[in-house]
C-alpha cells in the first residue's frame, strides 16, 4: 500500500511538472494540477473496477492520495505567490502594445495560428487592432484592443443605464423554487397572484416562472401531454 | 480556516500509518507462517511425516484464516498463489516423501517472502 501511495505521488508531481514544461498551450481550462488530478484520477478508479482480481483499495488509495495533494497544493498556493507561480505557471505577454512578443510564443509553443484562432473565437479579426493580448495561465487569451477599435460603452457616451437585476428561477417544472422566492423577499401568495395573472391554475402548470425582483419576468406554462 | 487542508494533511499522513501498519501486519503473518513451513520442514528432515503434516496444515489453515485482510490489501492472483505453494507443502508432507517436502517449504517459504517484499518501501519496489 505505501509503494502505491509513494508511486501516485511521484505520478502526480511528474505529471505536474511535464505539464508546466509543456507550456500552457496544453493546457484547456484547468491549472496544470487540476489538468493532471481530472486525468489520472478517472483512470486509477477505473483499474480496480475492471481486474476484480484488483482490490479495490488499490484504486482508492490512489485517488485519496491525489485528493489530498490537490487539496494541499491548492491550499498552498491561496498563500504562497512563488509556488502559484511554480505549480500554475505566471500570464504571458504575448502581444505588448501591438507588437507580438516572439520570445513569450516560442517560450509558450505558441504558433501564429493558434494565436489567430483564439482572438477570433473573442471575435477579432484584425491582430492589428490588439494592443495587449495575455496568455492565461490557463491557457486562454485575454485580449484588450486599442481605444478605438473598442466598443463604446454607456460610460464613454454618458448614457444612463439602469442596471438589471438578476434573473432567478421562482417555479422549475411545476415545483416552487422557496429558497428563491424567499431571496427576492417574496412569498407564497405574490407567487399565487402572478401566476393566476398570467392564466394558470396553480404551480403545478407551470414549467418556468423566473423573475429578476425588478418586474422583469419569465413566464411559460407546461405543455399537455397530447 | 484551512480546515480542509489540515483534513487533506491528516488523511494523507493516516494513509501512510494504514501503509506502514498493514507492512508490519503482513511481515507478522509471513513470520508466522514461515515458522510454521520451517517446522514441517524439520519434522520431514526427522523423520517424523505426522508433525510435518501437522505444521504444513497449521500453515495453511492460518493463511485461509486471514483471507478476509488478505483480500482487502493483496492482489488476489497472490492470495492464491500462496494457497497453492501451502497446498503443495501439505500434500508432500502427507506423501511423507521428506524430499518432496524439503523442495515444497522452499517455494511456499520464497513466495511468502515476496508477499512482503512487494510491499517494502524500497527503490526497486517504487520504481
Amino acid at each position: 500500500m505505501a509503494i502505491v501511495i509513494i508511486r501516485t505521488l511521484i505520478i502526480y508531481f511528474a505529471i505536474v511538472v511535464s505539464m508546466r514544461v509543456m507550456g500552457k498551450r496544453q493546457l484547456g481550462e484547468l491549472e496544470p494540477a487540476e489538468l493532471v488530478v481530472a486525468v489520472l484520477m478517472s483512470d486509477l478508479a477505473a483499474h480496480p473496477l475492471q481486474d476484480l482480481g484488483t482490490p479495490l483499495i488499490y484504486g482508492l488509495v490512489p485517488v485519496l492520495t491525489l485528493l489530498c495533494c490537490e487539496i494541499l497544493i491548492s491550499g498552498a498556493i491561496l498563500k504562497v505567490s512563488w509556488l502559484r507561480a511554480l505549480v500554475c505557471g505566471r500570464p504571458g505577454m504575448i502581444i505588448e502594445n501591438g507588437k507580438i512578443i516572439q520570445r513569450e510564443m516560442r517560450k509558450n509553443r505558441y504558433t501564429l495560428d493558434e494565436l489567430a484562432e483564439r482572438l477570433r473565437k473573442k471575435d477579432i479579426t484584425n491582430i492589428g487592432t490588439v494592443r495587449y493580448a495575455i496568455l492565461e495561465t490557463d491557457g486562454t487569451i485575454s485580449a484588450f484592443l486599442y481605444p478605438e477599435y473598442a466598443p463604446i460603452t454607456p460610460c464613454q457616451t454618458g448614457t444612463d443605464v439602469s442596471a438589471p437585476g438578476f434573473p432567478v428561477p421562482v417555479v422549475c417544472d411545476g415545483r416552487v423554487l422557496e429558497k428563491n422566492l424567499k431571496s427576492l423577499g417574496y412569498d407564497r401568495v405574490w407567487l399565487e397572484r402572478r401566476i393566476a395573472a398570467r392564466g394558470a391554475g396553480s404551480e403545478r402548470d407551470v414549467f418556468l416562472f423566473s423573475t429578476d425582483g425588478c418586474g422583469n419576468e419569465f413566464f411559460q406554462l407546461k405543455e399537455r401531454p397530447k | 480556516m484551512m480546515i480542509k487542508e489540515f483534513l487533506a494533511a491528516a488523511l494523507l499522513a493516516a494513509l501512510f500509518i494504514g501503509a506502514v501498519a498493514n507492512i508490519r501486519a503482513l511481515d507478522s503473518l509471513r513470520v508466522s507462517i514461515v515458522l510454521m513451513i520451517d517446522e514441517a520442514e524439520h519434522a520431514a528432515g526427522a523423520d517424523d511425516p505426522d508433525a510435518a503434516a501437522r505444521a504444513a496444515e497449521d500453515a495453511a489453515r492460518l493463511w485461509e484464516n486471514s483471507d478476509a485482510y488478505t483480500h482487502i490489501v493483496l492482489r488476489h492472483s497472490v492470495i492464491e498463489d500462496v494457497s497453492d505453494k501451502l497446498g503443495e507443502l501439505a500434500k508432500a508432507a502427507y506423501a511423507g516423501n521428506s524430499g518432496e517436502v524439503i523442495g515444497a517449504a522452499k517455494n511456499a517459504r520464497s513466495r511468502m517472502e515476496s508477499v512482503v517484499e512487494i510491499e517494502r518501501v524500497k527503490m526497486g519496489s517504487i520504481f
